[in-house]
């Protein structure tokens, strides 16, 4: 897009560029000041880092390690179940028409209106009755369940941009269906999967409800609930929450930072329509 | 054929969770077939596991030493996630056997059934060693004991020395009565910038609640919900004293409903206010700043000021304490809580924690050895005491989350005494028409 | 469809089916029986019709009123902020990697720890703003912004933070899609920046914008862990939204049913949302 820019409006252009990304990223450095405080000093008002205490970091990161460690662990899994449920559903979403095609696309959308909270009584108690709280598998389901709908949409959208004749091909070669999933529609569905695995992935280390209603050993804490457990701590230790916090966030800004390209072109080539 | 590596990763995937889900369900508690001869029994005092480690340990090690015939399985969890559902552990009957528990939650729905009476299994001892007035306190009736209270956190004043002499009152004198305590304050508002009293009235926490019941108590000389669960402020005395506490509102941290206990800790010790009503559990926060010895630093102490001169001595408490939850274990269980009341053992745990001493035993030790220390320890002797709201209730977390609101809204001055009265008995009628 | 093919479908299909069944369908009609159900007291376990609602009766106005403020007034603003930004991203310039990653950073950060940031910038004691405020001499002392007045106004900024990067990659992804030619086109008949932005550009997001609006809508109702960990849903009732009001009710009045109640109610309000939404874009969209 060539424009002529006077230089009035090329100046109003970098300020709000500017004033935007400052917005974005004042919580963070308000973190990073505190994260750097002794706690002695960290009740007072400061604008830029006075002091440099980087054992806080070491800290957070004992604190949240385990966290750490499990929120890995629930969003590895929860990524492959999740892919392992929608690669195929979306696969025959896209590529076949049959009865209650609708009803299934319908019913995906209407998951993603109810998620969260408002399911979390019925489920907590679902799990009270069956004596599954604390199961780890049953949180990963909970986790899986509520990604299903936005992978699935992902890859429906994304299914439809490739083209039909190779696969036909492989059907009357007679190939397996499953196995010409696995040869021919994957291997050129990367950039598709990517993004959902992506999504799922972030989604899940993020989630704090449903560990919360479900989950009640310490052992078993997702990094979420570790640092509320900090929160709510006896003695508040606002130093180490910052440098926790901080640390946790390092994983999923470094996946979208290092996707981002994959996840922009997801998005064009059809997860929001 | 490439969809068996498919298959079998699927599953090899289930198997894994299957796996999980087993040793997951296994809750604490559930024990293992016990060795021959043994009882197994589980024990959990939540809260941060190195703390409860620290002094657990070594005391059960001991304890399996002279009970060779008792095995106990240590059950850590983080305050947090207890309270939120031991419940479940209660319906599935998965609960440890001995647990450190609250004294208002003795008859709450899904624990008091399982509650063991624990009259006949403590030593007379004990018994008689545990302040009278700690026993007062957290009988539900007849003299039967289901809990035996194990810390004892009364509220007293904490000063800032520098405060006071910033604001022309003597440091050496604090408060003994309300209205010297208003005088306090109001000096403090008018001479210095720092707000005079920390209220910590954050949503959510139960501080606002027990700063609230510490005064009314005070005036009504009895629990602010009573046996049949109704609220007995609704008098002269109730209004007197929340006519008092709003006043003293008037002399707390502007919007004092963003800050938690633990944000006026080390406001006080910063000298950024006067006074807060603390226990304890804010000694830690103080000895990190000045060592110790706080009585040789600018923090000082004094007992809850009485509402007047000669007037009845009643403070605040909150304790947690022992519950054995099995009838099948509880001659073991009893013999745990016995031994986890022992001196010595005691000794250790209230050292962990910071909190008062409760035996004549601790205050000799070198940790209790100072001025302070004696202060807190005599308040549980001398005071009537009241603990948390909703003993007699099934569900007395619904009295905090009520009342709550209406305390902040006497805070933030929204509403004056009279009203706030009026709003809170409603609220616990509210609460009691839902469980008939 | 032949019948290996149709066979193919089921299969493909089934395991969806059953985990949508599972974590959504029987949940959905859980909470649905369960708020006509009593759980407390002498009515435990009987259909007691619309007691549960009549027991939140008082809260229901001010919670839900509260919601939709909540709700309208972080995606509005999230909406506008990122369309912004994606304009004035999309142009190329130095440094537009740079400022594109640090605009999506808030995108991926768990909403407990949205909450714990915000308050490092709204604390009283320590908070950032109060101090950039204070030395910029915009203030003359503090404003505490976690008030009874102010703390709806706080939690939102805390949201609208999060929720821009969202709007903002949807709208930067939609700009690339435009063809070029259009604007040059437009260039060639002499339209000016704004005609350019209100004849092509827009009419071009407006599937994007209805999607993002909707998405944002929905995920913003039903956030727990922003108001959670920064207010509690206080001082007062002044940050309590239907979720919060779930939690509580199931967790501090031991109360099912009602919680429920809430549930449900939150249930219709999202269908009317959306069937407005769908009345509004997509009827409109399907005609254009």
């Amino acid at each position: 897009m060539i424009e002529k820019q006077t230089i009035g409006s090329a100046f109003l252009k970098w300020s709000l560029r500017i004033a935007i990304t400052l917005f974005a990223l004042l919580p963070m450095y308000a973190a990073i000041i505190i994260a750097l405080t002794p706690s002695s000093d960290v009740m007072n008002r400061q604008l830029f880092p006075r002091y440099f205490e980087i054992s806080n970091f070491a800290t957070g990161f004992t604190t949240i390690g385990s966290g750490i460690r499990n929120s890995f662990f629930y969003s590895g899994a929860s990524t492959i179940l999740t892919l392992i449920i929608s690669i195929p559903a979306a696969y025959v979403l896209a590529r076949h028409h049959f009865r209650g095609k609708q009803i299934v696309l319908f019913g995906l959308l209407f998951t993603q209106m109810i998620a969260g909270i408002v399911l979390l009584p019925s489920l907590y108690t679902l799990f009270y009755n069956i004596n599954a709280i604390n199961s780890v598998a049953g949180v990963i389901l909970v986790l899986t369940g509520v990604n299903l709908a936005l992978v699935v949409w992902i890859l429906y959208g994304y299914f439809q941009t490739l083209p039909v004749g190779i696969e036909e091909a492989a059907m009357l070669d007679g190939c397996g269906y499953l196995r010409m999933l696995v040869e021919i529609v994957l291997p050129i569905s990367g950039p598709g999967v990517a993004v959902g695995a992506i999504f799922v992935f972030v989604n899940t280390y993020n989630e704090f409800v449903i560990p919360l209603f479900l989950l009640t050993d310490q052992a078993k804490y997702p990094l979420t609930l570790s640092l509320y457990s900090m929160l709510t701590d006896i003695t508040l230790r606002w130093e180490i929450i910052a440098a926790a916090s901080l640390i946790a966030i390092i994983p999923p800004t470094l996946i979208f930072l290092f996707f981002q390209k994959y996840i922009i072109n997801g998005l064009t080539t059809g997860a929001v329509k | 054929m490439k969809k068996i590596p498919l298959m079998f990763l699927l599953l090899a995937f289930v198997t894994a969770l299957a796996g999980c889900s087993q040793s997951a369900t296994e809750a604490p508690g559930t024990t293992e077939a016990p060795a021959a001869g043994k009882t197994h029994i589980s024990i959990l005092r939540p809260g941060d596991q190195e703390k409860v480690e620290s002094f657990m340990k070594p005391a059960l090690e001991q304890f399996m030493q002279e009970n060779p015939d008792i095995e106990v399985e240590a059950v850590y969890e983080s305050w947090g996630g207890w309270i939120q559902k031991y419940p479940t552990l209660f319906d599935s009957d998965t609960q440890p056997d001995v647990i450190f528990w609250w004294d208002n939650k003795q008859n709450d729905a899904s624990a008091a059934d399982k509650l063991v009476r624990l009259n006949d299994y403590l030593s007379p001892e004990l018994i008689a060693k545990i302040p009278q007035t700690a026993w007062d306190m957290v009988s539900i009736g007849d003299g039967d004991i289901y809990y035996v209270p194990s810390t004892t956190d009364v509220f007293v004043i904490m000063y800032n020395k520098d405060v006071f002499t910033a604001a022309g009152l003597d440091p050496e004198a604090p408060p003994t009565t309300w209205d010297e305590l208003l005088a306090a304050s109001k000096a403090i508002d008018e001479n210095t910038d720092v707000p005079a009293i920390g209220v910590p009235a954050k949503t959510g926490t139960d501080a606002l609640q027990e700063f609230i019941t510490t005064f009314v108590v005070a005036k009504t000389g009895q629990d602010m919900v009573n046996a049949d669960n109704q609220a007995t402020f609704d008098t002269p005395e109730g209004l007197e004293a929340m006519q008092f506490i709003s006043e003293l509102f008037q002399y707390a941290e502007p919007s004092a409903t963003e800050f938690t206990r633990g944000d006026l800790r080390p406001m006080l010790r910063d000298g950024q206010i006067g006074m807060i009503i603390e226990s304890a559990w804010a000694i830690p926060t103080f000895q990190e700043a000045y060592g110790e010895d706080l009585d040789a630093s600018p923090i000082g102490f004094a007992q809850m000021p009485v509402a007047a001169p000669g007037s009845p001595k009643a403070v605040w408490m909150g304790t947690n304490g022992w519950i054995a939850t099995r009838e099948e274990t509880a001659e073991a269980s009893a013999k745990l809580i016995n031994y986890m009341m022992s001196d010595e053992v005691l000794f250790q745990h209230h050292v962990a924690y910071g909190s008062i001493p409760m035996f004549e035993y601790e205050l000799e030790q070198d940790f209790y050895n100072y001025d302070f220390w004696k202060l807190m320890y005599d308040e549980v002797n001398t005071y009537d005491l009241y603990g948390m709201i909703g003993k007699y209730s099934t569900t007395p977390a619904a009295f905090y989350t009520e009342l709550e609101e209406v305390w902040q809204l006497l805070l933030i001055d929204r509403i004056d005494a009279q009203t706030a009265i009026d709003m809170a008995v409603e609220k616990i009628d509210a609460i009691n028409a839902r469980q008939q | 469809m032949n019948k290996v093919m149709r066979r193919a479908t089921l299969y493909s299909l089934l395991p969806l089916i059953i985990v949508i069944i599972l974590i959504y369908l029987i949940p959905v009609l859980n909470v649905i029986m369960n708020a006509f159900t009593g759980f407390t007291g002498s009515s435990a376990g009987k259909f007691v019709g619309l007691a549960n609602l009549a027991k939140i009766q008082a809260e229901i106005p001010k919670t839900t009123l509260t919601t939709l403020i909540w709700t309208i007034g972080s995606v509005v603003p999230a909406i506008i902020l990122g369309l912004i930004l994606a304009l004035l991203l999309q142009q190329d310039f130095r440094l537009k990697r740079f400022f594109v990653a640090m605009n999506l950073v808030p995108y991926s950060i768990p909403l407990i720890i949205v909450a714990s940031f915000w308050l490092f910038v709204f604390n009283q004691n320590f908070g950032i703003l109060n101090g950039l405020l204070l030395a910029l001499g915009i203030i003359s002392k503090p404003i505490t912004f976690l008030n009874y007045s102010n703390a709806l106004t706080s939690v939102i900024i805390a949201r609208i933070w999060r929720a821009t990067p969202f709007a903002f990659i949807n709208f930067y992804a939609a700009l690339t899609t435009i063809p070029t030619d259009l604007y040059e086109a437009a260039s060639v008949d002499g339209a000016t920046p704004s005609q350019k932005f209100w004849y092509i550009t827009l009419p071009n997001l407006r599937s994007v914008l209805s999607t993002t609006l909707i998405v944002l809508t929905v995920w913003t109702f039903l956030v727990f862990d922003i108001i959670y960990g920064m207010t509690g849903g206080g001082p007062v009732d002044a940050t309590r939204i239907i979720s919060i009001q779930i939690y509580k009710e199931l967790f501090h009045m031991k109360d099912l049913g009602t919680a429920s109640m809430w549930s449900l109610i939150a249930i219709v309000i999202l269908t009317i949302i959306t069937i407005i939404y769908w009345a509004l874009f997509e009827r409109k969209g399907a005609t254009r």
